[in-house]
């Protein structure tokens, strides 16, 4: 992809102008081809954003930019086949490069951190052809895939979180009952740009005092992959999957470890050795699984989708191998992970119970440069299901490298609009402090383990409650998690409460009111001077918004903490209208509290944000 | 990069001439119908739009465990459902869970008595046909003839009643070819 990097240019400005006058909302038909109907769709996101000044202990470099954003989703449909693109643009300006600095010193950081940020482009960000018919469905270009539940293999959009990640390549599914059958293989290619962060995973800028620059910070990820599922509805489906990684230099480097940076040259990157070694060795050695240059992974699912109609059980067990180059003891290159979820229902109870033990089992990290690209470092091609709520931002370091545990939540429907429900879990993980670990067998790595052993117990309460004929409702749910070491030392602790407060008023008019609110403590957090101990601090964020449906929602937003070295308080205010029922224009002014924030299991650091920002979708 | 904004520009005039031709003839839309697409439901069953296509009225609602007002729009759902399923309505509840979340969803299904095929897309397959911006919730509309007439995006109290407007229009309208 990053030889379609392209400046971007004054035309495309004609173009938007364009797109933004139009306001229907059905997809367009084109005349007929061969007699057979034509559409297109489309899908038009603009952003447009100024930062404005940093406020104390905040990163300078992160404010008082202007970005521009682009997103245009097209896809033309004729007959079985389909064709399609995502075009991404960005524009920056008043970047912290441009401006003056008081030394030379600051000027040169600024400048080495913008070496990957801020690049103005327009590229493809996705492509593709698909090919539909009786059960045969074949893709060249982009497409999304997971099999199973994700543990070797899950490629899909998280858009809370700004990732996008496809396989670029082929792929064939072929499906009809009781069989299935998907191969594929490609490169994988995520969103190369990130709009909260304006950090971009092309070539960086050369850097003129750096003769060794510049170097690349996302590499050539190549994935063979196969699933067979048996028994497609079936009271049992069975299915194998098997995936192999292969990271490979997304360059040629010259005998001075120069990137050979032409458009011919290598066009997928090289998987020589040398370049391997060469591109593998920039990487920072967070994990032994960035600096495998070879994974493979394979796993067995087991599911039962219906006893009866009163529950249903899937197990999924894989294993994975990482290469030896690095570390010849197979305890250590290989990991084991299994996983299963068994609902059940009787009368007004819905239960459930979800399980897991992984050893030294990764994710399939993406051959990304944490250090330069930070913002990309969440970006994994397999998603291990965490058993937790969707939300939880408090599994740090490895947690679910070498972790065994389950949480079971049960619900009870009091009334047709009452519902209770509260939910227990508990893990032991050996991979959440640094320096822990395990190998294949679970056999803690570090003599120590005491150290770093660490063990959550968490709860969760909660009441869904819908009042006026169901105009109204309250989602309100109360958790404690408490995750401590070995010796009972708290690691973290954290009192929660989440609400949202629907109320309907009358005719289009009713307001809403959501907030979340934690009381947190972290071992070696928000210490105070001299002091190792962290002292608990308070965040939280609430929501009024007022809703004229089906056009306006006005809402304005407060968002705080108590944490040494942060501002106490945001403020911002909101505006969506929706000129059609599928277009809309979403404007927001203030501020926004930086920090981690995940999303199925996947997290990233957000900086914090001050300023005005528009978004505009338009869907035709 | 001439050429690629030249493209960009003719797709964009392109798409805005179209749309103002299909909105000139709300009653009897032209055109291609919905792309096919197949998944499997919450039990187990593969679900083929073509299934339903060119025969019911579809309502595809792209959802999530974790979308509080996609709870608060499913009662709405289920009762414009059960209102309007004699004449030939289906709704097919797409669910975007992905492996985090997948394992709630039949129990969430059957807590809040939802009726209508839960289709499950962990891999965002069914969302990058009709919700490449996985928007949730969004509806897409299909009428009798297999076309979208409708999508619409987000739930707020009120919208209920201009879906279940939609869903009769759609319903009443003739099924041209």
């Amino acid at each position: 992809m990053r030889r379609f990097h392209l400046r971007l240019q004054a035309s495309l400005i004609t173009g938007l102008g364009i797109v933004s006058n139009s306001g229907n909302a059905r997809a367009v038909d084109l005349p007929d081809l061969g007699g057979k109907p034509m559409k297109l769709d489309v899908t038009e996101t603009t952003i447009v954003a100024q930062r404005f000044h940093e406020r104390e202990n905040e990163n300078p470099k992160d404010f008082g930019y202007f970005a521009w954003l682009n997103r245009l989703n097209l896809s033309l449909e004729w007959n079985s086949f389909t064709v399609g693109t995502r075009l991404d643009s960005a524009v920056y300006a008043l970047r912290p490069e441009d401006r003056t600095y008081a030394t030379k010193g600051q000027a040169d950081q600024v400048r080495i951190d913008g070496a990957s940020r801020y690049r103005d482009s327009l590229y493809p960000a996705k492509l593709w052809v698909a090919y539909k018919r009786d059960g045969l469905e074949l893709t060249a270009g982009d497409a999304y895939v997971q099999f199973g539940r994700g543990l070797v293999l899950s490629m899909r959009k998280l858009d809370e979180l700004g990732v996008d990640t496809t396989l670029f390549g082929g792929k064939v599914t072929l499906q009809k009952d009781p069989v299935a059958l998907t191969l594929v293989a490609g490169l994988a290619n995520p969103s190369r740009v990130d709009e909260a962060s304006g950090r971009a995973l092309f070539l960086p800028k050369p850097l003129a005092d750096d003769p060794s620059s510049p170097q690349p910070v996302f590499g050539s990820d190549r994935i063979v992959g196969a699933s067979v599922q048996a028994g497609r509805g079936l009271p049992i489906v069975l299915s194998t999957n098997a995936v192999r990684m292969t990271r490979c230099a997304p360059y040629r480097y010259d005998d001075k470890g120069r990137v050979i940076d032409q458009t011919f040259d290598s066009p997928i990157g090289s998987c020589a050795p040398a370049d391997t070694t060469a591109w593998l060795s920039t990487l920072p050695p967070t994990s032994s699984m960035i600096s495998s240059s070879e994974v493979i992974s394979a796993s067995q699912t087991l599911e039962v989708p219906s006893f009866w109609g009163h529950g249903n059980l899937f197990v999924e067990a894989a294993v994975q191998h990482r290469d030896r180059a690095l570390e010849p003891n197979p305890k250590l290159s290989d990991g084991n992970a299994i996983y299963a979820a068994f609902s059940a229902n009787a009368g007004p109870v819905t239960n459930t119970l979800e399980v897991k033990s992984y050893r030294n089992y990764y994710p399939l990290i993406a051959s990304v440069n944490a250090t330069q690209a930070s913002a990309f470092s969440g970006i994994a091609y397999s998603n291990l299901p965490t058993a937790e709520v969707i939300t939880q931002d408090n599994m740090y370091g490895f947690f679910n490298v070498c972790v065994s545990g389950g949480r079971n939540r049960t619900d009870l429907r009091v009334s047709p609009s009452l519902l209770l429900y509260g939910a227990v879990g508990y893990f032991k993980s050996q991979s959440e402090i640094t320096g822990g670990g395990c190998d294949r067998n679970g056999t803690p790595t570090n003599k120590n383990s005491v150290d770093t052993d660490t063990f959550v117990t968490d709860l969760l309460g909660g009441i869904e409650y819908r009042f006026d004929k169901d105009r109204s409702s309250l989602f309100a749910s109360a958790g404690y998690r408490n995750d401590v070491k070995a010796m009972g030392d708290i690691y973290y602790q954290e009192k929660s409460a989440q609400y949202a407060l629907s109320v309907f008023i009358s005719g289009p008019v009713s307001m809403e009111f959501a907030g979340r609110h934690r009381i947190r403590l972290q071992d070696g957090e928000n210490v105070i001077g001299s002091s190792t101990v962290g002292k608990a601090w308070v965040q939280g964020e609430h929501l009024t918004a007022f809703k004229l449906a089906p056009k306006w929602v006005f809402s304005q937003g407060i968002e705080y903490t108590t944490q040494i070295g942060q501002p106490e308080t945001y403020f911002n205010g909101s505006i969506l209208y929706k000129f059609t029922s599928q277009s809309n224009l979403r404007v927001l002014v203030g501020q926004q509290r930086g920090g981690l924030r995940c999303v199925s299991g996947v997290c990233r650091v957000f900086p914090a944000f001050e300023g005005a920002r528009a978004e505009l979708t338009l869907r035709f | 990069m001439r050429r690629l904004s030249s493209l960009v520009l003719a797709l964009s005039l392109a798409a805005c001439g179209g749309a103002q031709t299909s909105s000139s003839n709300a009653s009897a839309p032209q055109g291609a119908q919905a792309a096919n697409f197949t998944a499997r439901d919450i039990n187990g069953k593969t679900v083929q739009l073509s299934d339903y296509l060119g025969k019911q009225v579809i309502l595809l609602d792209f959802w999530s465990t974790f979308c509080e007002p996609c709870l608060a729009e499913f009662p709405h759902l289920e009762r414009l459902y059960q209102a309007q399923k004699a004449k030939g309505f289906v709704v097919l509840a797409i669910s975007m869970d992905g492996p985090e979340t997948i394992a709630n969803v039949p129990a969430f299904a059957k807590r809040n008595n939802l009726s209508f095929p839960v289709v499950l897309d962990e891999d965002s397959h069914v969302a990058s046909i009709f919700n490449p911006k996985k928007s949730a919730p969004l509806s897409v509309l299909i009428d009798k003839a297999g076309r979208v007439v409708k999508v619409r995006e987000g739930y707020n109290p009120g919208d209920e009643e201009l879906v279940a407007k939609d869903v009769a229009m759609a319903l009443d309208a003739p099924k041209s070819p």
